[in-house]
C-alpha cells in the first residue's frame, strides 16, 4: 500500500476550527502568564515563599508524564497515517501517562490543603490553584479526547477516513503539553 | 521499539531533547548567583520547548507559513513579556 506522504507541504493538522481553539486557548493563558508575571513583580517575597513551598520533584515528574504522552500521541498520529500497527496500544500508554498527572496533582492538592494552604494563603496560591485548576480541567477534557481518537485509529479505514479527528485531537493533546511547559516554568522552576 | 521509522526516530530525539531541557531548567538554579539571569534563562528554556512542541509534536513545521508565522510571533512576543516582567 502506497503511504501518504508524512507531512504534506501547507498541511493544518486537523479541524481549522480545532485551531481557532488552540488559538483562543493560547491568548486566555497568556494572560494568566502575564497576570503571574505582573502578580510576581508586585509581591516577590510573597511569590519566592510560595514558590519554595512547591515540590519541584512533583512538577518536574508531571512534565516529563505530559512530554512522553505527546510523543506518544505524535508516533500514534504517524503509524495510523502510515498505516501500520501500533497506535491503540500507544494512545493507551498515552492516557496512562494523562491519568498518572491527574493522580499527582490530587495528590499535590491534598497534601497543601491538608497542611492549611489554600485559595485564600496569598496571591501565589490563588494564582496557583485556579491555573493549575483549570489547566487539570483541560487535561481531563484531553483524556476524554484520546479515548476518542483511540477509538478512530482502531476503525478499519482510519487513515482515509478519520485523520482529521485524529489530528485534531492529538493538537488538543500537545496544547495542553505546551501550556503545562510555561506553568511548569512559572511556578515550579523560578524561584 | 526496533520497528521505528526515521520520522518516529526523530520525534524520540526531540522527546529526549525536551525531558533533558525540563531537568536542566529545574537542576541548575544552584549554579547562578544571579537571578535575574537565571529567571531569563529559565523563560527562554521554557519557549524553546514550546516551539518544539509545536513544530515537531503538531506537525506545524509542515503547516501554511501564515499559521507558522502566527505562533512564531505568539512565542517571541510572549516570552519577550515575560523576561522584561519578571527579570
Amino acid at each position: 500500500v502506497p503511504h501518504k506522504p508524512v507531512h504534506r507541504k501547507g498541511h493544518v493538522p486537523g479541524e481549522e476550527g480545532v485551531w481557532v481553539l488552540i488559538l483562543g486557548d493560547l491568548s486566555v493563558f497568556s494572560t494568566f502568564f502575564l497576570m503571574f508575571a505582573w502578580y510576581r513583580g508586585n509581591a516577590l517575597p510573597v511569590f519566592e515563599g510560595g514558590q519554595a513551598m512547591l515540590n519541584k520533584g512533583y512538577g518536574l515528574f508531571n512534565t516529563l508524564l505530559l512530554l512522553t504522552s505527546s510523543l506518544l500521541v505524535a508516533v500514534a498520529v504517524h503509524r495510523v497515517r502510515t498505516r501500520r500497527a501500533g497506535a491503540a496500544m500507544l494512545l493507551n500508554i498515552a492516557i496512562l501517562c494523562g491519568l498518572g498527572f491527574v493522580g499527582i496533582k490530587i495528590l499535590e492538592y491534598s497534601e497543601k490543603i491538608r497542611a492549611g494552604v489554600g485559595f485564600a494563603t496569598s496571591d501565589f496560591f490563588m494564582l496557583y490553584f485556579a491555573f493549575t485548576g483549570i489547566h487539570l480541567i483541560h487535561v481531563i477534557i484531553g483524556l476524554g479526547v484520546l479515548l476518542f481518537i483511540k477509538n478512530a485509529a482502531r476503525q478499519p479505514g482510519a487513515a482515509d477516513n478519520r485523520m482529521v479527528a485524529i489530528e485534531s485531537g492529538a493538537s488538543f493533546w500537545h496544547l495542553i503539553d505546551l501550556l503545562w511547559i510555561v506553568l511548569f516554568a512559572l511556578f515550579y522552576v523560578l524561584r | 521499539m526496533s520497528d521505528m521509522d526515521s520520522h518516529e526516530k526523530r520525534l524520540v530525539f526531540w522527546w529526549l531533547l525536551l525531558s533533558v531541557l525540563s531537568v536542566i531548567s529545574l537542576e541548575t538554579a544552584p549554579a547562578f548567583n544571579n537571578k535575574a539571569i537565571f529567571a531569563g534563562v529559565v523563560m527562554v528554556i521554557a519557549f524553546v520547548k514550546v516551539r518544539i512542541v509545536i513544530r515537531e509534536f503538531m506537525e506545524v513545521r509542515a503547516a501554511p507559513i501564515a499559521l507558522q508565522l502566527v505562533l512564531d510571533v505568539w512565542a517571541i512576543a510572549i516570552c519577550t513579556a515575560l523576561i522584561i516582567m519578571i527579570v
